[in-house]
């Protein structure tokens, strides 16, 4: 919004041009939407406990000191609203890139939300959504991206890229099949949406890799959107996709705002809403500036959750066995009896790490 | 609105069961209006396609399936037949326009009622079709479940559907029956049969094709019960339709006395008969009925005031009959014997045993005052006119006049048991072994023991791994060797395996004579290729070694397996066989000497059962308390993880607590 009251000034002499430039933008998207939360998030909290929308265990039992329920669900709102606040407040609405982000948001946000509430109506964790109605949300979503990539008359990508891979150590585009990259482009969402959902199970477990994995896209989109840049680190440039940092931007302020909140002993959880709409957005944006590999990599710890989970259910317990003590991975180490807030912090280390190792790439290649 | 509906759409079927209510209802209906339009919807090639032209109504074809479970593959088959059904239900919908749909639940009956649901939604009112579906059984069945949101109301056959129903939505009107099967006196029915009238009569019906189990239960006790002159048997064989039918009532009888006992065969006082087609004979001229436990049998039984025997179809998923049975039988009406089935002997086909049947017809012979009681009750259980009812009903739903009057009810208990997921009642045994619930029945027992057989009987590993769990919970202790054959089968699969370790456990302490099998099944177990095999079975010898005696040489070799699993990679392994070795341990420096292995042991778990094994071990008098202390200060003592206390969850539950108690 500020976006187009600055250009408009701009135009007749009387703003800075620093609010033009895309880092200040993202800086202070980010500021405003950790300020906005900080002040939203505690009267939010405080409506979700009334409103009755709290977790519950899955064991019987009264409220126990030992437990977790209780505590107020949902919070995922409090990310929704601050981020896309500050999003519009800051973005440059009319770019292409950022009404697809938009519209991830509201999406998964939708239908996280919807999965959320019928969990706590029914006071059950398995009637929520079935698997089956989040799978199919999931991919129809990803193939309206991929339409909207590979469509050369609306798509922000040019064509090349649009249907080309971009991997890391490689420059240039390596492959080029429109079937394949749809394919992929849904793969990548339907992963995303349910690799953070796992992750989501410990305080502050899903945020702050989903911070280092939207700092990098951050970074990867501002300097793809450049063309000095760009050209510079052999990336091929994209023109418009800076905005993706911005909106970026706001969301790790969300973030950040939100785990003032969540972390150990966590006051409110994300639940689906939140996971759901963190995971759809870090997905779509990765799809938009082809970088789904770099993106991958940073979010390492989301691979391993997902994997973890895949190879209990899918080989374990096809063999009638397990094969980690428990899944996802976070409560394998909680089994052998790892504290939670240790298992956050070392989890927050190896996503530190893939971030960093992911940035590393940009120079060799 | 005018005042009476004229457009009918009847629909369901796949089998009789479905489709004889709605004859029923849709003959009454046509009585009451006799200008009534009635168009039945159906699926081809199944019961509705013969008995809705011969009841003389006009018969259309959708498609559908059954529900076909997770494989994808089946799945996009199912939702595409599911598709064109519904396609063709929308157009017969539009161009019929019925007034009301009446639906008797079933895959049959699934395109029309959600079409009609789904058109009353998107027109907003303009199509505008009271829908109304029957259940015939006391659980609802999947299609109805779902179908029950849709509807406008839900006839239930057994007065206690109702509270499985949305609020509101259940009424009782019975089980639908066409023209009741004519009843013949008892006078003249006896006179008829040859019978003198004051001999008892016994009368078993498994339905045309014959109940294998009601055969074979009845011709093994036939010897017993003819040996009392005054007990007559009219065995129902049923007979094979068609040709592929895969059973043979009257040869399976027949052969089967041959073999036990050829004289019952010239017996005239046992009758067979394969086909049976005047009912109401037989009925007038019975004193006591065996059955199982479908809802048309129930009502037809119930309906002439028949006290009866009835043996439900068992099943691990489906406990339809079951359920209608301990309806019946809780009412008052009648007794239930289980089929089951046996893992001990290796018997998978479902049995009643002939002693036990004999048993319990000997018993209600010898009291006549019961059984007239039950057939009072019987009577009373349902209306006789259930068709009608549900024919006003229709015309109610629509006009919202004329609501017909509600038959009365029988009050009883809702079953703890019944429709329990195994999930459920794991954790249902569980809360009662916590006193949070009362404890079982006899009655309770009996179903939950014949349900723990089938689920041990099955081929599935997830079943009779649970079912050994659920044993272990509910102090089955005859599966007992069947949890030890498990744990010593080589080709067992490695959760039911650990699973019967876990029920084992349960059962202890365990009889002598099963004492040296458990002493192999502990050393395979401590030795075999899962870690929680490992682990339960170190738990086990950890129960096992307090309460029997065992030789020097058997505690060697399972300590020695222990002492290995110290070194063990799981360390939920390792932690097991320490507490075991502090259970078990002679020899107290050897002891101390191999769980040092384990004293800087990442997982603090294992060092915390260390410290708890060399408690015990002083306790035993294996090790001096000295000793113990200096070995305890050379653990490492830091750990990475503690147990979380909300100190405000604390306070809150003990201050309610105490509220609590002054109320």
């Amino acid at each position: 919004m500020f976006y187009h009251l600055f250009e408009y000034l701009s135009e007749s002499g009387n703003a800075p041009a620093v609010f033009r430039y895309l880092t200040s933008r993202a800086l202070i998207a980010f500021v405003t939407a950790f300020i906005l939360t900080l002040i939203v998030g505690r009267p939010l909290i405080i409506k979700l406990y009334k409103k009755g929308f709290r977790s519950f265990e899955r064991s019987y039992g009264d409220i126990n000191a030992q437990s977790k329920k209780g505590t107020p669900m949902m919070g995922g709102i409090i990310m929704v609203i601050t981020s896309m606040l500050s999003a519009v407040l800051w973005c440059d609405m009319t770019s292409s890139f950022v009404i697809p982000l938009f519209a991830a948001g509201i999406w998964f946000a939708i239908f996280g939300g919807m999965d959320d509430y019928l969990k706590i109506k029914y006071k059950n964790p398995d009637h929520g959504l079935s698997r089956t109605v989040k799978f199919s949300i999931q991919i129809l979503f990803g193939g309206a991206l991929a339409f909207f990539v590979l469509n050369p008359a609306i798509s922000p990508l040019p064509p090349e890229i649009a249907n080309g891979m971009q991997i890391p150590f490689f420059k240039g585009i390596i492959f080029n099949s429109s079937v394949f990259t749809a394919l992929w482009i849904i793969f990548i969402i339907t992963y995303s949406a349910n690799a953070v959902n796992f992750a989501d199970g410990m305080d502050g477990l899903a945020t702050v890799p989903s911070i280092f994995v939207f700092i990098v896209i951050a970074i990867f989109s501002y300097i793809i959107g450049n063309s000095i840049q760009a050209q510079h680190l052999l990336f091929t440039y994209i023109p418009g996709s800076g905005e993706i940092a911005v909106f970026c931007a706001a969301v790790i302020g969300a973030a950040v705002g939100f785990l003032w909140f969540n972390t150990h002993p966590a006051e409110v959880f994300m639940g689906d809403l939140g996971s759901l709409f963190l995971g759809g957005i870090m997905g779509t944006a990765a799809v938009l500036i082809r970088q789904e590999a770099i993106y991958i990599m940073a979010g390492a710890i989301f691979v391993l959750e997902i994997t973890s989970t895949f190879v209990q259910e899918n080989i374990g317990f096809k063999n009638y066995r397990r094969i980690l003590y428990r899944a996802p991975l976070h409560h394998h180490y909680h089994h052998k009896g790892m504290a939670e807030s240790k298992i956050v912090v070392r989890f927050w280390i190896i996503s530190a790490i893939m971030a960093v190792i992911s940035i590393i790439t940009i120079k060799f290649r | 609105m005018s005042e009476t509906p004229k457009k009918f759409i009847f629909t369901g079927g796949g089998s009789g069961g479905h489709v004889s209510p709605a004859l029923a209802v849709a003959t009454a209906l046509k009585k009451k209006i006799p200008d009534a339009q009635i168009l039945y919807v159906g699926i081809r090639n199944k019961a509705e396609g013969k008995m809705v032209p011969k009841a003389g109504f006009p018969l259309k074809f959708v498609n559908s399936a059954p529900f076909p479970g997770k494989s994808p593959f089946k799945l996009l088959k199912f939702f595409l037949t599911l598709t064109l059904g519904m396609i063709k239900a929308k157009m017969i919908l539009l161009r019929f326009r019925p007034d009301v749909v009446f639906a008797t639940g079933g895959y049959v009956s699934a395109p029309i009622v959600f079409m009609a649901s789904i058109l009353r939604k998107l027109t907003l009112g303009l199509f505008n079709t009271k829908i109304l579906i029957h259940e015939s059984n006391v659980h609802p069945g999947k299609m109805n479940k779902w179908a029950a949101q849709a509807a406008d109301a839900v006839g239930v056959s057994f007065s206690e559907t109702i509270k499985m129903l949305p609020k509101g939505k259940g009424f009782f009107c019975g089980y639908p029956v066409r023209s009741s099967v004519s009843s013949v006196d008892r006078t003249t029915a006896r006179k008829v049969l040859g019978i003198p009238k004051d001999d008892f009569v016994v009368f078993a019906f498994g339905g045309s094709q014959g109940s294998r189990t009601i055969n074979r239960a009845l011709a093994d006790a036939a010897t017993q019960l003819l040996k009392n002159p005054s007990i007559h048997i009219m065995h129902g064989t049923g007979k094979p339709f068609g040709e592929n039918s895969n059973y043979n009532g009257i040869t399976d009888v027949e052969e089967r006395l041959k073999k036990t006992d050829p004289s019952t065969l010239e017996n005239n006082r046992y009758r067979r008969m394969g086909f049976i087609d005047n009912m109401g004979l037989y009925y007038g001229a019975s004193d006591l009925v065996i059955i199982r436990a479908g809802a048309g049998s129930i009502m037809e039984v119930c309906g002439k005031g028949l006290p009866s025997i009835i043996i439900p179809i068992s099943g691990i998923y489906s406990d339809h009959q079951t359920g209608n049975a301990r309806f019946i039988e809780r009412a008052g009406a009648a007794e239930v014997l289980y089929e089951d089935v046996d893992p001990v002997r290796n018997i998978t086909i479902p049995f009643v045993k002939g002693t036990e049947l004999a048993e319990t017809i000997f018993r209600l012979k010898n009291s006549p005052e019961k059984l007239e009681k039950m057939g009072q009750i019987a009577q009373k259980l349902f209306p006789n006119n259930a068709d009608e009812i549900a024919a006003d009903y229709l015309t109610y739903l629509y006009s919202g006049r004329n609501c017909p009057q509600k038959p009365d009810t029988v009050k009883f208990e809702s079953d703890r048991i019944l429709g329990l997921t195994t999930t459920q009642l794991e954790n249902f045994l569980k809360r009662i072994a916590a006193s949070a619930e009362t404890p079982l029945n006899d009655d309770e027992k009996r179903l939950l023991k014949n349900k723990i057989n089938g689920l041990i009987a099955t081929g599935d590993v997830i079943c009779r791994a649970r079912g050994f769990r659920i044993a272990g919970l509910a102090q089955y202790r005859e599966i007992i060797p069947v949890m030890i054959s498990s744990g010593i089968d080589n080709n067992e699969k490695p959760f039911a395996k650990r699973d019967a370790f876990i029920g084992l456990c349960k059962l202890m302490p365990i009889e002598d004579i099963h004492k040296n099998k458990l002493v192999e099944m502990i050393l395979s177990g401590l030795s075999d290729s899962y870690y929680e095999v490992r682990s339960e079975a170190a738990k086990c010898t950890a129960i096992f070694a307090q309460n029997i005696e065992l030789t020097d040489s058997e505690r060697e070799n399972i300590l020695e397996k222990l002492y290995t699993n110290l070194h063990d990679r799981s360390f939920e392994v390792s932690r097991d066989a320490i507490i075991a070795i502090g259970i078990m341990a002679i020899d107290g420096n050897k002891a101390v000497e191999n769980m040092s292995y384990c004293y800087f042991d990442k997982v603090w778990k294992t060092r915390e059962a260390i410290f708890a094994a060399l408690e015990k071990l002083v306790e035993r008098d294996i090790i001096e308390p000295e000793k113990a202390l200096e070995e305890m200060d050379k653990i490492l003592i830091t750990s990475n993880g503690y147990l979380t206390r909300y100190e405000l969850k604390e306070q809150f539950n003990k201050s309610r607590q105490n509220i609590e108690k002054r109320r």
